[in-house]
């Protein structure tokens, strides 16, 4: 019967729908098991599992600082990954020149591997 | 091994025959709902079809797949005390617990420990899922055919900017591991959960490197339509094609042919995503357990069926990006123009059926490697990401970008790539040397190894 609109359906909208059915889902799937779940709740029970021994202190601890050394990598090193898409789409279109302007921006980039990989900061055994 | 013909024959024609009408009703279906509601509604259909009818049930079914084939491997009868009537003592008797499971997860009480921070212990496992399983929206899961004189598309959103979105969404999935190992207030949890995400943007970079070299060649993000990548890996590398009676073939430009180290960049990375052995070092069942060690019922379920989710979806994401899509290797043209007009979408539910056969079939070498391999330690795990994976990467980026501009009619690359194929296929089946072997202590009594060859030569003198 509207055979003849334009589509009310960009490319765009599915997409939206898909992602709200996504969080729709996420959404009833637990809120589903808490209706139909038992709920007793006991001391020894909410205690955080550590196995069977008596956990000794809060989890909110420090831990290992490498971590955060690979967090701050991750940040510099896909951030390249990121401008290398839209150099990627129009790779043909740019040629020879837009090729050399890249390898030099790689190049600043693996120097820095270079860098943090003589300074140990990608070595885990210590 | 015993070959059962009666389990072989009947899983050939069932698994496909489901397929077939899946994909067949979706085709109908859209067709039907853009001639009687809007142009462009077969979108709806499809999502509802492709991401909770079949990405779903393929997932679920996973869930009991790799239980059932781990027992295979591991000489075990597996799963096997929900049965059906008739088939109590034949293959198929486990297949209820697909169901059976998902009523235990749901209920089962809904735990939050005391020490937690309720809200966020409760979004966690919501972020992990919505991600993952938003993410099958624009993998084309075949051709665009005519149907009641409507073009469908058989994906749910063919957006431009396609792989952005794949990049961006996947990378959302990282906030529920690390939300989950933090709001639990677990060691072990905790523990679990950076390293979780510490695993996961390491090989983000990898990731996306994996694919530049595609976006390179085929100059496009996208995934469906007619300029996207599974479309063009239907076409024949220019001049490399001829036919054979009514039957074309030729070269395709396949990504994995054009782009094997991207491939493999690319599957290693995105199996390390999916955090499943060799890589399940956050969740490692005989040591830390994980950053789920204190989710219960469903909400622990959504973390399992998100991670099968991920194993369907990576599947269907290589397909369309390396594997030709939908598309066979040859003989597409001969079996479009098999179908008149009005039949169009018997072509395209064939070629839907190809789709999700090879995923079946990527689902299953993902499984087998699950259970193959060894988990690795941290710190390797760290090094092949970094040290390993990112230079490859970079390198790849740069040799194939020379290589096209060279040559834009593809052929270089496909002759490069068919170059490296031929040298990881010699790799692989270089018998690993007699000393390191011994060391191992793998000992072979079959009479033949798994690359064929007599194990007897491999074998360290003096080892009986």
């Amino acid at each position: 019967m509207f055979t003849h609109m334009v589509s009310p359906l960009t490319p765009y909208l599915p997409v939206a729908v898909v992602l709200g059915l996504a969080g729709l889902l996420a959404v009833l799937i637990p809120a589903l098991t808490t209706r139909l779940g038992p709920r007793s709740v006991n001391e020894i029970k909410s205690a955080t599992f550590e196995c069977g021994s008596d956990p000794i202190g809060s989890a909110r601890q420090r831990f290992a600082v490498k971590f955060y050394v690979v967090a701050l990598l991750f940040i510099v090193f896909d951030v390249e990954a990121v401008f290398l898409y839209p150099w990627a789409v129009n790779f043909k279109a740019l040629g020879w020149f837009g090729y050399g302007t890249m390898v030099a921006f790689a190049f600043t980039l693996v120097m820095g591997l270079v860098y943090i990989w003589k300074k140990g900061a990608l070595t885990w055994e210590s | 091994m015993r070959l059962r013909w009666n389990v072989i024959i009947g899983s050939l024609t069932i698994i496909p025959g489901l397929l077939f009408g899946g994909v067949a009703t979706g085709y109908l279906l859209g067709g039907l709902a853009d001639k009687h509601l809007f142009v462009g509604a077969h979108h709806l259909v499809n999502v509802v079809l492709l991401l909770l009818v079949f990405v779903m049930v393929i997932a679920t079914a996973l869930t009991l797949a790799e239980r059932k084939w781990s027992a295979m491997m591991q000489n075990r009868i597996g799963p096997n005390r929900a049965r059906l009537p008739f088939l109590e003592n034949s293959a198929l008797s486990g297949v209820p617990h697909v169901i059976t499971d998902v009523l235990k997860l749901l209920t089962k009480e809904a735990f939050i420990p005391k020490d937690a921070s309720k809200l966020l212990f409760n979004l966690a496992p919501m972020l992990a899922f919505a991600p993952v399983f938003a993410l099958f929206a624009i993998v084309p899961a075949g051709p665009t055919v005519n149907v009641f004189g409507f073009d469908i598309e058989m994906v749910a959103a063919n957006p431009d900017f396609g792989l952005l979105y794949l990049f961006g969404i996947a990378s959302l999935a990282v906030y529920g591991t690390s939300l989950a190992g933090w709001s639990s207030n677990n060691k072990f949890a905790l523990l679990g959960g950076v390293r979780a995400s510490s695993q996961m943007i390491s090989y983000e970079v990898a990731l996306g490197l994996g694919l530049v070299g595609m976006m390179i060649a085929f100059s496009t993000v996208q995934l469906g339509g007619p300029a996207g990548m599974s479309d063009l890996q239907s076409h024949y590398l220019p001049g490399w094609s001829t036919y054979l009676g009514p039957i074309d073939v030729g070269v395709p430009q396949w990504g994995f042919l054009l782009q094997p180290a991207g491939f493999i960049l690319f599957f290693a990375a995105a199996f390390a995503e999916t955090k499943r052995a060799p890589f399940d070092v956050p969740e490692g069942e005989s040591e830390i357990i994980g950053y789920f060690v204190e989710y219960s019922g469903m909400q622990f379920g959504l973390f399992m069926i998100a991670e099968f989710v991920e194993v369907v979806v990576l599947s269907g994401v290589l397909i369309a990006i390396f594997f030709g899509g939908p598309y066979l290797p040859f003989g597409n043209l001969w079996l479009k123009s098999l179908f008149g007009p009005d039949w169009q979408w018997l072509y395209g539910s064939i070629l839907g059926t190809v789709f999700w056969l090879k995923v079946v079939l990527l689902c299953y070498l993902q499984l087998a490697i699950r259970w193959t391999f060894p988990r690795f330690r941290y710190d390797q795990i760290q090094t092949l990401g970094w040290k390993i994976l990112l230079p490859i990467g970079l390198a790849n980026v740069f040799i194939s970008g020379a290589l096209i501009l060279w040559d834009p009619s593809l052929k270089a690359l496909a002759i490069a790539g068919g170059i490296e194929i031929l040298v990881l296929v010699a790799l692989t089946l270089t018998p690993t040397p007699a000393k390191s072997r011994a060391d191992a202590h793998i000992g072979h009594h079959g009479p033949v190894d798994e690359h064929g060859h007599g194990a007897d030569h491999a074998l360290p003198a003096g080892h009986h």
